[in-house]
């Protein structure tokens, strides 16, 4: 994720290109980014301040495709039980069932349910389990230009909501979920998983510790490489249907057309918002269904870098994207391919700052790129300060540079690294062994024992956690308080961390930028568009293939 | 008195009353090729500078000790003629005065002027091989430190011998731990933290957040990955580990450890693992590394010497037994 690399990450590169050009028949491939600091899993309950519940929420899928699968994968059945699926495609209602073979992250219900799948009760539209009083709460994964529509119609039936991000497909939609949530008095989260990832409190905690200093820039980036020739592998038992461009590079955006999903839906999809099957299946794709990159990727690293610096509303934003790769016959579509996104944020001491100062010249740099052609730095988020640079590398690493300090001459300060563990919570603080223990060579050969840091588990990225708090949440609901604030402007009750107010702040960062981008203009934000009763918003003009009323 | 017991029921740590998560902020960098690390509860801008400052001396400690370079004063004694004098540092002189006491309390199993041994075994630079019988038999009577001469007054240093080495592995990590910790609690006013080098020498001081006894240390089992054999208390103590490594030393059959046995020559077999809990990490060190050479029966007979010092124990037969006074902080895991 960085560009300035260690040393120990120079060397990496140094083989990989060594090995490259010694051996053009095989390639080289970056090793993860060196050694980073690991995270201990601990206690994420405890952190975020939510208790098992006594009986699990019985809660309906709404959606299965790829997030949802992703979803129920990392779902903790006692506190969210599933007993009912709707997708109004097929190949994700088999799909959702069986689990994805490929991908062990959708393990599917038959895997994690056991026999009990059998009590699944699996619909082709959302709508028909709007009647079943059974059924408390739902958990949308479906494509953006339905979010508003679903979310609204499954509160107004009396259901909680998790919906998954971005919360819709323009701010009006926002606004309305918000305004239903209240007169309903449904809890609305909005899947932003980052709000309940340990390391990105712990990448906080840094921040507010201040030993980065002054933080003056931020980059995030999101680079993936889709320029691969695509090969027909993931289709296992399923044909393609006919008459559709197919895949001409890997691309998870743009997916295959099973003959399946093209029997059941073909003329049938314009009553569920789809132009076509095609649209439906490869919705991200298009302005009318999807966001584009700064919807599907940026929004979450955008609300990554509000949180960092202190939960505030950026003051304008500046664009350039285009479709400079994909077109006709190579899995062409109308989102771009490439965005290059500036944000002025307001620094701690600027009016509109977490300090409410008087500094208008406080100002943070947030830049946002993503690629569709380049994958050398993955994604993630590093944050420049005049003590130390923060990496928060694929919601698994922190790693920590502090700055040289010119006074000093032993140390180069760029050696130190530095990682933040949540305190012992149970676990030693560190293990010994002789330094010729496991995993150590003997000195002579130039190695050294691993940093003896404690067992580094992979880190949850908060899918688990963001479920598991919105049934806490729904388990201490008081509707008749809903969303009554006190004087202080504060709710009364305890809600999810990604709210509505929380979640259309990140879809007002996302989609401004979008605006801006096609109008080629520099666009300061109107902290009105933050307010969910204020009328205005950035993108009146749009007009949402389904509409909410 | 030894309160010597063997433990055979396990017995679990007291478990601290659910609260928030503390954040531990852990500094590392690489020296001695091994990973260093500071552990501290909390940060704040001045504390950056402390550890910069720990591990800036760090740096100078191991550009003085190291025998991997030739212009370190550990080097420069290395190349004195028999009966040259010279003084020596008083960071060195500091480690000196205490290295000729482990040696002469350890009954010589503790001795740093076992350099030439140590390469002739291919520990210096490698590969490690057992040596031919006929060089073997030299090495007894090339090392030890009983050809050095040590005059702590003057300090003042000269070989009795010519060509012994001194390799200050057995020691020097502990030493420097202590001298970091220096740094960063007595002169730094850092309230709690711990300093670990690559899990075979820390020290910490404090008290641990989020802990009821102190700071909690692991030991690992010395060959299989991830077992965990016993789990110490460490508070305003220091802890040192050896561990014969078993992997690079075969011989008819089996494998040996790579600790040496100064009065041998020859790896120092029996035991497996030992881990020593002492007042400061220089004295855990160079104890852990005599005791692995004693084994259990002569460690005990020796270690009433120090009523500060508690070790544990492990046979290569498995056997687990933890001698000392501050054995109730040694807590013995089944995992």
């Amino acid at each position: 994720m960085a560009i300035d690399l260690n040393p120990k990450q120079r060397e990496t590169g140094k083989a990989n290109f060594q090995q490259v050009a010694g051996d053009l028949t095989r390639r080289g491939f970056m090793k993860s980014m060196g050694v980073g600091a690991s995270v201990a899993a601990a206690s994420p309950l405890v952190y975020f301040g939510y208790k098992s519940i006594g009986k699990p929420v019985k809660a309906a899928l709404i959606g299965g495709g790829d997030e949802g699968g992703i979803l129920v994968g990392a779902h903790n059945p006692d506190f969210l039980k599933f007993v009912a699926v709707a997708d109004i495609r097929p190949y994700n209602r088999e799909r959702i069932m069986k689990g994805d073979p490929k991908v062990p992250l959708r393990p599917g219900f038959n895997k994690l349910y056991g026999p009990e799948s059998k009590d699944i009760a699996i619909y082709d539209d959302y709508r028909k389990i709007l009647d079943n009083k059974d059924i408390e709460a739902v958990v949308i994964a479906t494509p953006l230009s339905t979010h508003a529509k679903i979310a609204i119609d499954c509160m107004r039936a009396g259901k909680h909501v998790l919906c998954e991000k971005l919360m819709a497909w323009n701010i009006s939609q926002c606004k309305k979920m918000i305004q239903v949530a209240k007169e309903t008095g449904r809890i609305l989260s909005i899947g932003h998983q980052r709000h309940y990832s340990m390391l990105y409190a712990h990448a906080h905690e840094i921040l507010e510790a201040g030993i980065l200093g002054e933080v003056r820039h931020i980059r995030a980036l999101w680079h993936r490489n889709n320029s691969w020739p695509f090969r027909d592998e993931s289709a296992a038992g399923y044909k393609l249907a006919e008459g559709y461009a197919q895949p001409h590079f890997r691309d998870g955006w743009y997916p295959p057309i099973y003959d399946i999903d093209e029997k059941e839906l073909k003329g049938k999809t314009e009553e569920h918002g789809f132009k076509s099957v095609e649209e439906l299946v490869r919705w991200r794709l298009y302005n009318e269904t999807g966001g584009g990159l700064m919807a599907e990727l940026g929004s979450h690293q955008m609300d990554a870098c509000s949180i960092f610096l202190g939960k505030v509303h950026p003051l304008a934003v500046t664009g350039v994207g285009g479709k400079f790769f994909y077109g006709p016959g190579r899995n062409d579509r109308e989102s771009d391919d490439s965005i290059f996104i500036t944000y002025e944020f307001p620094g701690p001491n600027h009016p509109l700052g977490k300090n409410k100062g008087k500094d208008s010249d406080d100002i943070v740099v947030v830049t946002y790129s993503s690629l569709n052609t380049n994958s050398f730095e993955s994604y993630g988020e590093c944050v420049m300060g005049s003590r130390g640079s923060m990496v928060v590398e694929q919601e698994q690493s922190i790693y920590l540079y502090t700055e040289r300090d010119p006074n000093k001459k032993a140390t180069d300060a760029r050696s130190t690294e530095v990682s933040v563990t949540t305190g012992p919570g149970g676990k030693p603080a560190m293990e010994a062994s002789s330094t010729w223990g496991p995993g150590a060579g003997p000195p002579a050969a130039g190695g050294g024992a691993p940093a003896a840091g404690g067992p580094g588990a992979a880190v949850s990225r908060g899918y688990k956690e963001e479920m598991e708090d919105f049934a806490y949440c729904i388990r201490e609901w008081d509707s008749k308080l809903g969303y009554e604030k006190d004087p202080a402007g504060r709710f009364k009750q305890r809600l999810p961390r990604c709210h509505g107010e929380v979640a259309m702040a990140d879809a007002i960062i996302a989609l401004t930028a979008n605006l801006s981008m096609k109008s080629r203009q520099r666009i300061e934000f109107n902290e009105n568009w933050f307010k969910g009763d204020a009328p205005e918003v950035p993108d009146k003009d749009t007009k949402p293939r389904l509409n909410v009323t | 008195m030894l309160s010597r017991r063997d433990l055979l029921v396990p017995r679990p740590l007291p478990i601290p009353a659910q609260q928030p998560p503390i954040s531990l902020f852990r500094y590392r960098q690489t020296a001695m090729a091994t990973a260093w690390e500071i552990v501290v509860p909390a940060a704040g801008a001045g504390q950056l500078d402390l550890i910069d400052s720990a591990f800036e001396l760090l740096h100078q400690i191991e550009a003085r000790l190291t025998v991997y370079l030739e212009d370190s004063e550990v080097s420069s004694l290395n190349r004195l003629a028999k009966g040259q004098a010279t003084r020596v540092s008083p960071m060195l002189a500091s480690l000196l005065e205490r290295c000729v006491a482990w040696h002469a309390q350890t009954r010589g199993a503790f001795d740093i002027a076992c350099g030439r041994m140590i390469k002739s075994w291919g520990f210096f630079r490698g590969p490690a091989g057992i040596p031919e019988a006929s060089a073997l038999a030299s090495q007894v009577e090339v090392n030890g430190m009983d050809k050095l001469e040590y005059l702590a007054e003057s300090k003042m240093f000269t070989w009795k011998s010519p060509g012994v080495e001194l390799n200050l592995g057995c020691v020097g990590k502990g030493f420097t731990v202590d001298e970091m910790a220096a740094v960063l609690s007595t002169e730094g006013g850092i309230p709690a933290g711990m300093i670990q080098c690559g899990g075979s020498s820390a020290r910490a001081w404090g008290p641990c957040p989020g802990e009821v006894e102190g700071w909690r240390v692991a030991v690992r089992h010395p060959w299989v990955e991830g077992k965990v054999i016993a789990e110490v208390v460490v508070k305003d103590a220091s802890i040192g580990t050896s561990a014969g490594s078993f992997r690079h030393l075969l011989h008819e059959g089996r494998r040996l450890p790579h600790v040496l046995d100064p009065r041998t020559g020859w790896p120092a077999e029996g035991l497996a693992t030992v881990t020593v809990l002492a007042p400061d990490a220089g004295m855990a060190d160079a104890l852990s590394t005599a005791f692995f050479v004693l084994g259990v029966e002569e460690s005990a007979e020796i270690l009433g010497q120090w009523p500060e010092i508690s070790a544990l124990f492990m046979e290569e037969s498995g056997k687990i037994s933890v001698i000392g006074q501050h054995s109730h902080r040694f807590h013995v895991c089944c995992s």
